[in-house]
């Protein structure tokens, strides 16, 4: 087993531990947190302060160690939520995540002494302050037990420990803290001679005593890992000499060696020692199990422990065994033969045509479609929820409110829809902006929310649905809204644009993503150092989507992300201009009408009452169509907005694996990559989003005709 | 990080560096037992030890069983240190101790 492998699972599985956390610990803010939640909040702590003991990470089991103890008088109902412990510990959790985070980056990191004592102190201080009868209880005990509670570990390590990656040691460290007091003795009798030792074979044993407030199942929960590959006798505080005879009993080495050890280690006093040995001897003949259940070594309760213990093991393996991890490099190799595939699928099928063979055709039909299924699955693999990212947002949103002294309701609809799992990470950042600024800027003051006659308390909302191949995530606030006079005011200020332009509101809206553009009076921490707006606009731009403003003054602000859900393949609609075919993203196309004779230089097309603005490509690529032949408009549609697009010829459906153009096309307007055809020809793949944009606009497409003309 | 082993002195001084654990635990005890059966004498710097585990601490018992040849070690470092410590063994070498329990 490597150790940098195990490690790389443990920081994977206390980031989910983490998270689950923070949720918990933020539905108890909201007051209802049920016994199931409490233990699950205890589980979390408690499996990352066990992980961390196993690697040595002794600050970390330290620090969680803290937290573990407040989180189990929660769950003993000793102790009850407060917004004040709430938040700390949310404090703890992120102290928690910065440990594991200065792991990760194998550095240094100085643990937060100050929060350590605030949280060591809290388990006292606030018992006693709200109810005195059991704070008695609770500063007594440690005394009367610092007598008691003396604990003896018998450790024999089979021969491969250390070869499976296990370090005797570490555990026995990992036990050092856990106690106030710990003595051990290491036992070097089978070290074997010299001619026979094979240094990667355990051969040493250990005798611990320790002074510590734990409980037999914690003991065992520590050598968990290596239960089966080890002699472990846990003797609790008040075992009789019996337990101790047993031991030595039960141990390959001599009895008076064993008894020894014992006595260094202070778990029995001489005298003890030679009653035990003479009962011992006495016992002679008895077999050891005997001794053990006949004594009552063995407590039910610690049984049924083990017993629970073994049952959330298994849960935990079934759980593994539904999801693999796969490196993300092979996923994305796997993607780019499909791509291929596809490709010398169309291929095949283009020659089945040609070849009229109808059998060769229905084979090639047949394997296109299951091609088609495998190039679906292929993509769902790398497809997650959306939800990964909106499940940040309660604690962003909570910690924002706080600062400012707003309150704010979060409402997350669409968590489940889906898009590639590269672009969820790239589209956090940008919607972290958004959504600081929707509770900084959008939402105002519970005074003047007031004023206005609204609630007191704000809502931000998150949504995400899926709309004709792109994903929408949309981040609502019921604030004030954008002031269009207020925006061109500034705008004309900071030179932006100059006073005389006229500009509709959503126009002017987009003017908030110019870079260095600020509106808020007041720079808070959070935002208003206008850097925000237009770091959203880069990061929704390089993710090739589209960022809408809409606005009602007064009732609030919605910023709507159109993001595309995959970058590698499309169905296509090709289509034709003279001899160059291009290809619509067949989602983006709604019909295809052909082009009315009579239409002239007009602009606008008349489709069934709705005035449609069109453009034709052949003109906006400077490609001299065929005038003879009769005209075609598809109708594209992106982000709520529809065009026409006039072509030659229509092609109908293909499969378009996405190649990126080079960097000498990057400037090309309307165009955003290349793919090729099953005839082996290449064909530009079409950019709705900008098609759009420019149709509506009317005299965007003569700048990129010019361009194209002139390279 | 790997482990390193530099002869000094013709041999009769080893200098261990890197992680004496599990992982390199086999290529030391090689080159020592090499070097304990040619000197009498031997001498082993652990200064430049920075991961010392269970492996680590039962090569420097063995090596101490050798019939005929002294092995010292010299400068202990810290994560050899806090090993010994923690395991109460006796190895004859002098040892700076932190003082701690």
């Amino acid at each position: 087993m490597d150790l940098s492998q195990a490690l790389n699972t443990f920081i994977d599985e206390s980031h989910e531990l983490l998270s689950q956390m923070e949720s918990i610990l933020l539905s108890a803010e909201s007051g209802d947190c049920s016994d199931d939640e409490l233990n699950a909040l205890f589980r979390c702590a408690h499996t990352i302060k066990g992980s961390a003991g196993l690697f040595g990470l002794d600050e970390l089991v330290r620090f969680t160690h803290v937290v573990e103890n407040l989180l189990d008088r929660l769950r003993a109902h000793t102790l009850e939520f407060s917004p004040e412990l709430v938040s700390l510990l949310l404090a703890s959790k992120d102290q928690i995540a910065a440990l594991i985070g200065a792991v990760v980056a194998k550095e240094q990191f100085a643990l937060d002494e100050e929060l350590l004592a605030i949280l060591g102190n809290y388990d006292t201080s606030r018992s006693m302050a709200q109810c005195a009868s059991e704070t008695s209880q609770v500063t007594v005990e440690p005394s009367i037990a610092s007598g008691t509670e003396h604990w003896h570990l018998s450790l024999r390590f089979g021969p491969d420990v250390l070869r499976n990656g296990m370090d005797p040691l570490a555990f026995i460290r990992y036990l050092g803290n856990l106690s106030r007091h710990m003595h051990v003795e290491t036992l070097c009798d089978h070290l074997p001679a010299i001619a026979e030792y094979d240094p990667e074979t355990c051969y040493l044993g250990f005798e611990v005593s320790l002074e510590a407030e734990t409980s037999k199942a914690e003991l065992e929960s520590v050598f968990e890992f290596v239960l089966d590959d080890a002699h472990i006798v846990i003797l609790p505080p008040d075992s009789k000499i019996e337990d101790y005879v047993s031991l030595i009993q039960e141990l390959p080495e001599g009895k008076q060696r064993l008894g020894e050890l014992l006595l260094a280690c202070g778990s029995i006093t001489p005298s003890e020692l030679e009653s035990a040995l003479s009962l011992q001897r006495k016992n002679e003949g008895l077999r050891l199990g005997e001794i053990l259940v006949g004594e009552g070594h063995v407590q039910s309760p610690v049984v049924d422990a083990a017993l629970a213990k073994q049952k959330r093991g298994e849960e935990r393996r079934q759980l593994e065994s539904r999801s693999v991890k796969v490196p993300s490099d092979r996923l994305d190799a796997l993607i780019d033969q499909v791509g291929e595939l596809v490709i010398s699928c169309a291929a095949t099928q283009v020659q089945a045509r040609r070849a009229v063979n109808p059998e060769l055709l229905e084979a090639a039909a047949n394997l296109l479609r299951l091609v088609e299924e495998v190039r679906d699955t292929a993509l769902r693999l790398r497809m997650s929820p959306i939800g990964e990212v909106f499940g940040r947002f309660p604690r962003v949103v909570r910690d924002v409110a706080k600062e400012l002294g707003k309150e704010i309701e979060l409402q997350i609809t669409g968590a489940d829809a889906e898009l590639d799992k590269a672009m969820i990470e790239k589209i956090s950042d940008p919607l972290m902006h958004l959504v600081r600024n929707a509770i900084d800027h959008g939402i105002e003051s519970p005074e003047r929310r007031l004023a206005s006659g609204k609630d007191l308390r704000g809502t931000v909302c998150l949504n995400a649905y899926h709309e004709s191949g792109s994903i929408v995530i949309e981040v609502t606030d019921d604030g004030a809204g954008l002031d269009p006079a207020h925006i061109l005011r500034k705008a004309v200020q900071r030179g932006v644009v100059t006073a005389d332009v006229s500009l509709s509101d959503a126009e002017i809206f987009r003017l908030i993503l110019e870079p260095g553009f600020s509106t808020a009076e007041t720079v808070t921490n959070l935002s208003g150092r206008g850097v925000g707006m237009d770091v959203v606009r880069s990061g929704v731009e390089t993710l090739r989507g589209n960022l809408d403003i809409l606005s009602e003054l007064g009732c609030g602000t919605t910023m709507r992300i159109c993001l595309p859900l995959t970058l590698a393949i499309i169905d296509g609609f090709q289509i034709g201009i003279g001899a160059s075919a291009f290809i619509f993203p067949l989602d983006a196309v709604v019909e295809c009408i052909d082009l009315p004779a009579d239409i002239g230089h007009s602009e606008y097309l008349n489709l069934r009452g709705e005035v449609l603005p069109f453009m034709r490509l052949g003109q906006l690529f400077g490609i001299s169509s065929n005038h003879k032949a009769r005209h075609n408009v598809v109708v594209v549609r992106f982000g709520g907005k529809s065009a026409g697009i006039v072509v030659d010829q229509l092609h109908g459906e293909c499969q378009a694996v996405i190649k990126p153009l080079g960097p000498l096309f990057s400037g090309v307007a309307g165009i955003s990559g290349s793919t090729i055809l099953g005839s082996g020809e290449v064909a530009l793949i079409l950019d709705v989003p900008q098609l759009v944009q420019l149709a509506a606009a009317g005299a965007g497409g003569r700048s990129a005709a010019a361009y194209m003309a002139h390279h | 990080m790997a482990t390193q082993i530099h002869e000094q002195n013709d041999g009769k001084r080893l200098a261990i560096g890197g992680e004496l654990t599990i992982y390199g635990v086999a290529d030391v005890k090689e080159r020592l037992w090499q070097a304990a059966a040619r000197y009498p004498q031997l001498e082993v710097d652990l200064s430049g030890v920075d991961d010392f585990d269970t492996a680590g601490l039962q090569l420097l018992l063995m090596s101490k069983r050798w019939p005929a040849t002294q092995i010292n070690y010299v400068n202990h470092s810290a994560a050899v240190l806090r090993l010994i410590e923690l395991s109460n063994v006796v190895l004859g070498d002098p040892l700076i101790l932190s003082g701690q329990d």
